[in-house]
């Protein structure tokens, strides 16, 4: 189940070589700070937490069963250290919902002007609820199966596909537009 | 149509870039592990305990009187000094021998016993043989000497005593 390099690392670091967790970290970083933004929804309070949730990760690592990927593992600790961070940071994530909003409506009014599909499509999906953005991260971007996303989120399979399913469903009106150019342009 | 919308979104997913923490992020982190990593090791229990002894030793309940007494200045103590030194006392002595000698010398001439009474009239022969020799003016004078001879004798007992 775990690839073979993680396994060496983590053995180093459980055998007290801090640096081999650095490796970890450069590997992992990412798509842990990925899953606290989705969560968060600012940029200074993800990175905290996902911090944390290294922090979190390591001091556990001897508790690590190797049943599931390290990987799975690690988002598993940053999703409940995000979900537990967001309750408690409530009022200032409200604030950081508007700051979205608005880059949205900008991102249409310039729309006929740039092509860049990668940056609409990264405003459609922070446009998103919370979990659906993270589902949506964790299943086309890091490619993370649905048993995979159970174990880091805690939903059940069906509540997974039916939320995936919705997601890609307002992705799809929030970027018909270029959809429609995209489809044009290819037949 | 909506299969291919569906696919061309995915792909368009699949090519967004992750979000990245910013650069100095992970040598933030190991080094707040590192921090980390020292603060359990001072907290390790050996540690601790070698650090937080339960019962100190305690010195015995006189020792902080000891310092105190060892800190305090040594009190002086006054030598007792002859009130007269010892070359006055030399020279009364040798004085006083002369004089006796003389009275003594004296007395068996004018005070001639062929007899030989007791030792005590030969004493007191010599002490008014002595006297006379101030002659009956000077009798303050020789009182004046015995006095002080006396004196230098409990000056000399004393100063024996406390030394």
């Amino acid at each position: 189940m775990i690839p073979s390099n993680d396994y060496i690392y983590i053995e180093r670091v459980l055998n007290g070589d801090l640096a081999a967790y650095t490796h970890l970290v450069n590997k992992y970083k990412n798509m842990a700070y990925t899953v606290a933004l989705k969560i968060m929804r600012n940029t200074e309070d993800a990175e905290d937490t996902t911090q944390e949730a290294f922090i979190k990760a390591y001091q556990q690592l001897h508790s690590f069963e190797k049943k599931s990927k390290f990987s799975t593992w690690l988002y598993t600790i940053v999703y409940r250290t995000a979900i537990y961070n967001a309750r408690k940071n409530q009022i200032k994530t409200q604030q950081i919902n508007e700051e979205v909003t608005f880059e949205y409506e900008s991102y249409e009014n310039d729309f006929l002007k740039t092509q860049d599909h990668q940056k609409y499509v990264k405003h459609a999906i922070d446009r998103l609820s919370e979990k659906e953005g993270l589902l949506i991260s964790l299943f086309y971007i890091n490619e993370n199966s649905i048993a995979e996303i159970k174990t880091i989120t805690g939903l059940s399979e069906s509540n997974i596909k039916v939320k995936l399913f919705r997601a890609r469903k307002k992705l799809k009106r929030e970027l018909k537009t270029l959809l429609k150019h995209e489809i044009n342009t290819l037949l | 149509m909506s299969n291919l919308k569906n696919d061309i979104l995915i792909k368009w997913i699949k090519n967004i870039d992750l979000d990245a923490p910013s650069a100095d992020f992970t040598d933030t982190l190991m080094e707040q592990l590192q921090i980390n990593v020292e603060l359990d090791l001072a907290s390790d229990e050996p540690f601790t305990d070698l650090v937080n002894l339960p019962d100190m030793d305690n010195p015995s309940s006189s020792f902080s009187e000891g310092i105190i007494s060892k800190l305090e200045p040594k009190r002086t103590t006054i030598p007792f000094q002859p009130i007269i030194g010892k070359k006055v006392v030399g020279i009364f002595i040798a004085l006083m021998f002369i004089l006796v000698s003389w009275s003594f010398l004296t007395s068996n001439t004018v005070h001639s016993n062929p007899s030989g009474d007791s030792e005590f009239e030969v004493i007191s022969n010599v002490l008014s043989s002595f006297l006379s020799t101030f002659n009956n003016e000077s009798t303050i004078i020789a009182l004046c000497i015995i006095t002080i001879n006396l004196l230098l004798g409990i000056d000399f007992l004393y100063k024996k005593r406390h030394s």
